[in-house]
């Protein structure tokens, strides 16, 4: 090994070595829906503690009644109170427990799932009278008995998915379809007691649902999933959430997401780093991008993984007919050209006798080798997976490192510093003077530039005859 | 017909075969590595970017770096295979 090397593997050695040290990255962790024991809030009303509202003041924070901990949320009277807003995200489940804790008296309770605008998305009625709780989906669906001085589980959940929405009693869900005309983007949970009587409520919990199934999800907020978006496109927001369903083995590392401009073969491809997805976890991206205003564009996402056995997997995202423009289409309608026109056969239905079967048997020979537009855009797509297997991913983190670097470094001409206390800078700006070169007139200091970069060259030059010669 | 067998080909044969990444240094763990490195580069060569091209030198340094870990997998390869012919590593 010549010395030219040892020097340059001993460097490098040291760079991985002092940046190993340095990488200690956290996990990415993924929001977790409200939850509460009640325990972190004083004795008494409730209103205006943690994320709690109130119209009134009949609901208070007690300690005699409790599922766990110290307290619990006891509410008496026609009083409501709410948590939120919360976001709904793809899959939420909100289990709480429910407590009558006399022997008499018959509370009648409703609990709610709302939206951000008071809309009732599901409805859990608690009806000590009947000894029934039912959940009201249009008409009451018995969900189970409510007895006296025993503590109950029930809850709602929203698979924003299947647009249905369940309702728990001890751990049980039954799902119906979603009613219409809701705010998806936000939910609250609503206590109501109707007939003065004691209900207390302690311990909610969220989770968010994991979604079944096998194909992973890619669901667009921005822009729409099969909608024309018309937008400045000189910066604009890619927004939207990937869940990986429970059966899907692969871990999934980024979303593609392909902006092919229309009547042209151009393409532009923006790469969303994902925090390596698995089976059961969801991530909302949210990227910016920016595309000429001149051109409209058909928007496709992809997502790339690798299977676990480190080969590459890829899931297409099947809406089409996604467009993005800055004005309105003139046309009614878009054509999208593929890299080259594909020749069409002959129509033979006019032709009759031998022009029909000279027709018919050019047609048939045509067709073995003629693609399809269909056949032709599976190919290219095939192509552009080729874009995410080893090494491009790679090279493509090189060239991120390289402009990020370079992108950071300062290039004013002072380097602060502090030495013993006392602050200074050294000012290279005396380096910034014009001088003349051959008739041309330069900065000097970028003249240094010049001069350094020949001498990087030249070291370049020389460590590449150098290495063509280990090779041969 | 060509076209279907190319695709059949690309899909089931290559790109299934072809590896993401390498296994126990994904790009994750190399992007680990450039993250510190890159800002410790940049704190490094602060101020001295008014002099120095400092993405001339990366980009060589680059370079540098790729040709020679390309090279050194194709003499493992070469000595691997060397081990099997019997004529010697």
């Amino acid at each position: 090994m010549s010395l030219l090397n040892q020097k340059f593997w001993v460097f490098f050695s040291a760079a991985v070595i002092s940046v190993v040290f340095l990488c200690l990255a956290g996990p990415v962790v993924a929001a977790t829906p409200f939850q509460d024991s009640f325990e972190a809030y004083l004795p008494g009303s409730i209103k205006g503690q943690g994320s709690w509202n109130s119209e009134y003041s009949g609901c208070t924070i007690q300690t005699s009644y409790k599922k766990t901990g110290a307290q619990a949320l006891s509410c008496i009277g026609n009083t409501a109170y709410r948590i939120g807003p919360v976001p709904l995200s793809t899959g939420t489940a909100w289990e709480f427990w429910v407590y009558n804790p006399s022997s008499g008296d018959h509370p009648d309770g409703r609990f709610k799932l709302i939206d951000g605008n008071g809309t009732t998305i599901g409805t859990i009625s608690y009806i000590s009278s009947l000894g029934n709780i039912y959940a009201t989906n249009n008409v009451n669906q018995l969900m189970g008995s409510a007895p006296h001085q025993s503590w109950v589980q029930v809850g709602f959940r929203w698979d924003r998915t299947a647009q249905t929405v369940g309702y728990g009693y001890n751990g049980v869900w039954t799902d119906y379809p979603a009613p219409a005309g809701f705010d998806e983007d936000v939910a609250e949970i609503y206590f109501l007691e109707q007939n003065n009587k004691n209900i207390i409520v302690d311990d909610i919990t969220g989770a968010s649902i994991t979604v079944a199934g096998y194909d992973p999800i890619i669901a667009p907020t921005d822009p729409l999933d099969g909608q024309t978006t018309i937008q400045d496109l000189t910066e604009f927001n890619i927004t939207g959430k990937v869940e990986i369903p429970t059966a899907n083995p692969w871990i999934w590392h980024d979303l593609n997401v392909f902006f092919d401009k229309l009547n042209t073969t151009e393409t532009y491809h923006e790469i969303i780093p994902l925090p390596d997805l698995v089976a059961g976890q969801d991530y909302t991206y949210s990227a910016t991008s920016t595309l000429d205003n001149d051109y409209a564009y058909s928007v496709r996402y992809q997502l790339a993984g690798e299977t676990t056995y480190y080969t590459t997997a890829i899931y297409n995202h099947a809406v089409a007919n996604t467009y993005i423009t800055y004005t309105a289409p003139i046309t009614p309608s878009w054509t999208i050209a593929g890299p080259w026109p594909i020749p069409e056969l002959e129509d033979c239905s006019a032709l009759t006798g031998l022009d029909k079967l000279v027709c018919d048997i050019k047609n048939f020979l045509l067709g073995m080798v003629i693609p399809t537009q269909a056949k032709f855009d599976e190919l290219n797509n095939t192509f552009k997976a080729f874009l995410n297997v080893f090494p491009l991913p790679y090279l493509r983190s090189m060239q991120t490192f390289i402009t990020t670097t370079n992108a950071g470094i300062n290039e004013s001409s002072g380097i602060n510093f502090s030495l013993f206390g006392q602050a200074g800078t050294v000012d290279f700006s005396a380096l910034s003077f014009s001088v003349a070169v051959g008739g041309l007139t330069v900065d000097f200091n970028d003249l240094l530039k010049y001069f350094l970069s020949g001498a990087c060259f030249a070291a370049f030059v020389f460590w590449a005859l150098n290495f063509l010669n280990r090779i041969f | 017909m060509l076209i279907t067998i190319l695709n059949y080909i690309a899909q089931n044969i290559l790109l299934p075969v072809i590896s993401f990444q390498i296994p126990y240094f994904g790009v994750d763990e190399l992007e680990a590595l450039l993250d510190p490195l890159s800002s410790y580069l940049i704190t490094a060569f602060s101020g001295l970017g008014f002099l120095f091209p400092i993405l001339l030198i990366l980009s060589l340094l680059l370079v540098v770096v790729l040709a020679e870990f390309g090279l050194f997998g194709f003499r493992i390869i070469k000595f691997i295979i060397n081990i099997f012919r019997g004529s010697g590593a």
